[in-house]
């Protein structure tokens, strides 16, 4: 039996002597692995940006149906919420509740007067769905947190800037956190700023505005609307609260504002009603595991209630044919390839005929000689392996650069294109390995039955 | 492993080897029974196709024959496995060619050290395969490629490595065939000297004169058989 370093010492030797035959039946692994890296790197980058930042996948919104037949919808309150929560598939649920009412925004952004619809375009979540993301610890139903500590500013301003004096009880109120979602963000800089010669909002600007947003003045007037006459019997006067943006999360609504839940619950029910404040637009679900699905959705429908539409799926199941169809291409490469070195190894097993023969004499066993010559494909395609994923790296690289240098802002424009894990990474070098080995089986098959004394006779 | 005493190095009995099928199968060896004792230093002469090299390819395991017994330093051959018999041509056995079969991408000290690639044990590849060289007086010549070699350098690097693993039984083929008049004489002077003061056995399969005066004992070998046997003089 061969010791590890005898056996690397003549693979050495004759990887050095043949090195040109190499490189040329290893070329074809190099190119399949660069294909594979690059594709499934292109795929993963795509699907993070896809399903993470434009369609959330990783978690289900469950609605009332908009039509039934019987005409009878179920209401989304609270005791649904529990009856979600106590299904064993679920790890948790939300509930989101829409504003119901008309209201209008104001305020300065970047030096520019703006005003906006809030009405239909704001919703409440859980302050606990932010847990742990930036923005978290300002995220809260600050009215709660104060209760029975508000202080008056009848005859003396709020002396905390993050608080304002509301008109309407001359009390000191924090002012409202408003969350909005990276859609937004997109489309002020693909819109709505080259439209209105407004400067761009990149990542380090997005950190100077968080900064910068504690000072900024936003308000919310809840009752009043742009939109004539839709404001008109509503059970209270129209009310000016302050905002505040804390963050930019992908928990927030695409187009609009959200705001902690406690907030709308109030503001429905006294522009509303009370059944404003108590039933929901629709309750977030995290399931302990994905593949739970298949069980939680027959029962969502049995109990008359739907998931929300989303493109997540449909656009998922796109990203993974395509990604499919490309690793496919890449593999069918690496396939011939393997032939190629296939033949390559036949070939020189029968230029090394009497090498081996001699190794046999000198004390080599059927099992040294494969291993040499296994050995041999394991190391090319260890660095066919390594070229290819270097290739893949500097090819997405380059991509990368050029679209940040010379391609225009669009929404949800990566910093990259990719993403190239580890595993990915050692799955591709593994697959080089395994290829070459594979296609040098045969011929290491062969010149481990090589007869000695006939190779020797020549 | 040593063969227990007075048991002979090598012992042969009824030992068959035919090549081919069908009509074409031809019978090299027809029952072939000899015994060579540890020390001894054998020519086994014969015309060409008389089986000669078959005869020695059996005795260092190199090929299987069809029947018969074939015992080396105590162990059927017959019997072992691919990776004991290959252990004991590492061990036990040195083989000399008349060809070489030197491998020319390597040096001189690498193609000596070789058999210790093969070995479980051999760790001290370089060093032994230094000794190995100077013993055949090539010690200054470690790191020559053997295309830089004459023909009786490189016959004499191919001992080294045959005495690499310093073996109990060297079997060579027609060793002296590439060589001029004056190193085939050196060779087998070489031979003798390793016979005589080391006690290594050796079979020299040969069809010069000169190789078989050297020789303690002459196996003639004619369509298979073992036709004669003469002492030397």
């Amino acid at each position: 039996m061969m010791r590890t370093g005898p056996l690397w010492r003549i693979l050495k030797q004759n990887l050095r002597r043949n090195i040109r035959t190499l490189i040329l039946s290893s070329f074809g692994i190099a190119v399949g692995i660069a294909a594979f890296v690059f594709f499934w790197g292109l795929s993963a980058g795509v699907s993070a940006v896809v399903l993470h930042d434009i369609f959330p996948i990783d978690r289900i919104e469950v609605i009332a149906p908009k039509t039934s037949i019987t005409g009878l919808t179920t209401s989304l309150d609270d005791a649904l919420v529990q009856k979600i929560v106590a299904r064993p598939e679920v790890k948790t649920a939300y509930p989101k509740l829409k504003m119901a009412f008309p209201a209008k925004g104001g305020g300065r952004l970047l030096g520019n007067d703006l005003a906006f619809e809030v009405g239909g375009f704001c919703d409440g979540i859980d302050p606990t769905l932010l847990a742990g993301d930036p923005g978290a610890a300002e995220f809260k139903d600050w009215e709660e947190v104060d209760k029975g500590k508000m202080t008056s500013c009848a005859t003396q301003p709020c002396a905390n800037p993050d608080y304002f004096c509301a008109a309407a009880d001359r009390m000191c109120h924090h002012r409202v956190p408003v969350l909005v979602s990276r859609t937004v963000v997109e489309i002020y800089n693909g819109s709505f700023a080259p439209a209105h010669g407004m400067p761009k909002i990149g990542s380090m600007q997005e950190t100077a505005l968080l900064s910068a947003a504690r000072n900024l003045r936003a308000v919310i007037v809840l009752g009043e609307s742009f939109i004539a006459g839709t404001a008109a019997n509503l059970k209270h006067a129209p009310e000016l609260w302050e905002a505040v943006l804390v963050g930019i999360s992908t928990k927030a609504m695409p187009i609009g504002m959200t705001v902690p839940i406690g907030y709308l619950r109030r503001w429905n029910g006294a522009f509303v009603g009370p059944a404003a404040a108590r039933s929901y637009s629709s309750i977030l679900v995290d399931l302990k595991d994905r593949s739970q699905i298949s069980t939680f959705l027959p029962w969502l429908r049995q109990q008359g209630l739907d998931q929300e539409e989303s493109q997540a799926e449909r656009i998922s199941l796109v990203i993974t044919i395509v990604t499919a169809l490309f690793v496919f291409i890449a593999f069918t490469i690496m396939f011939i390839s393997a032939v190629n070195i296939s033949h390559t190894f036949f070939m020189m097993v029968s230029e090394r005929r009497r090498e081996l023969g001699l190794m046999r004499a000198l004390g080599a066993s059927r099992a040294d000689v494969w291993k040499l010559v296994v050995g041999e494909a394991a190391v090319i395609g260890l660095v066919a392996g390594a070229f290819g994923v270097i290739a893949a790296l500097l090819l997405a690289h380059g991509i990368d650069s050029f679209s940040a240098s010379r391609l225009p802002d669009y929404p949800f424009k990566p910093h990259t294109y990719f993403a190239f894990s580890p595993a990915l990474i050692a799955a591709a070098i593994g697959f080089a390995v395994l290829f070459c080995v594979v296609g040098a089986s045969l011929p290491a098959r062969k010149a481990a039955r090589t007869d000695p004394a006939a190779a020797l006779a020549g | 492993m040593t063969p227990p005493a007075n048991e002979p190095l090598i012992r042969l009995a009824g030992v068959t080897k035919s090549y081919g099928h069908g009509k074409g199968r031809q019978q090299v060896l027809r029952g072939v029974s000899l015994d060579i004792a540890a020390g001894e230093l054998v020519a086994l002469i014969g015309q060409s196709g008389s089986g000669k090299s078959t005869l020695l390819n059996i005795i260092g395991g190199l090929d299987r024959p069809d029947a018969g017994e074939v015992l080396v330093a105590g162990r059927d051959l017959t019997r072992l496995d691919d990776g004991n018999l290959s252990r004991l041509r590492n061990e036990r056995i040195g083989f000399i060619f008349q060809a070489f079969h030197l491998l020319d991408h390597l040096t001189c000290i690498e193609n000596v050290a070789l058999p210790a690639a093969f070995s479980p044990t051999s760790r001290e590849g370089e060093a032994r395969a230094r000794e190995a060289l100077a013993r055949v007086g090539l010690g200054d010549l470690a790191y020559r490629r053997p295309t830089e070699l004459s023909g009786g350098q490189k016959q004499r690097v191919a001992i080294a490595r045959a005495l690499f693993n310093r073996p109990a039984l060297l079997l060579c083929d027609e060793p002296t065939g590439n060589l001029d008049t004056h190193t085939g004489r050196e060779v087998i002077a070489f031979f003798q000297e390793l016979n005589q003061k080391d006690g290594t056995t050796l079979l020299i399969v040969t069809h010069e004169e000169r190789v078989s005066e050297a020789a303690g004992r002459v196996l003639r070998i004619v369509d298979g058989q073992i036709e004669r046997e003469e002492k030397a003089a």
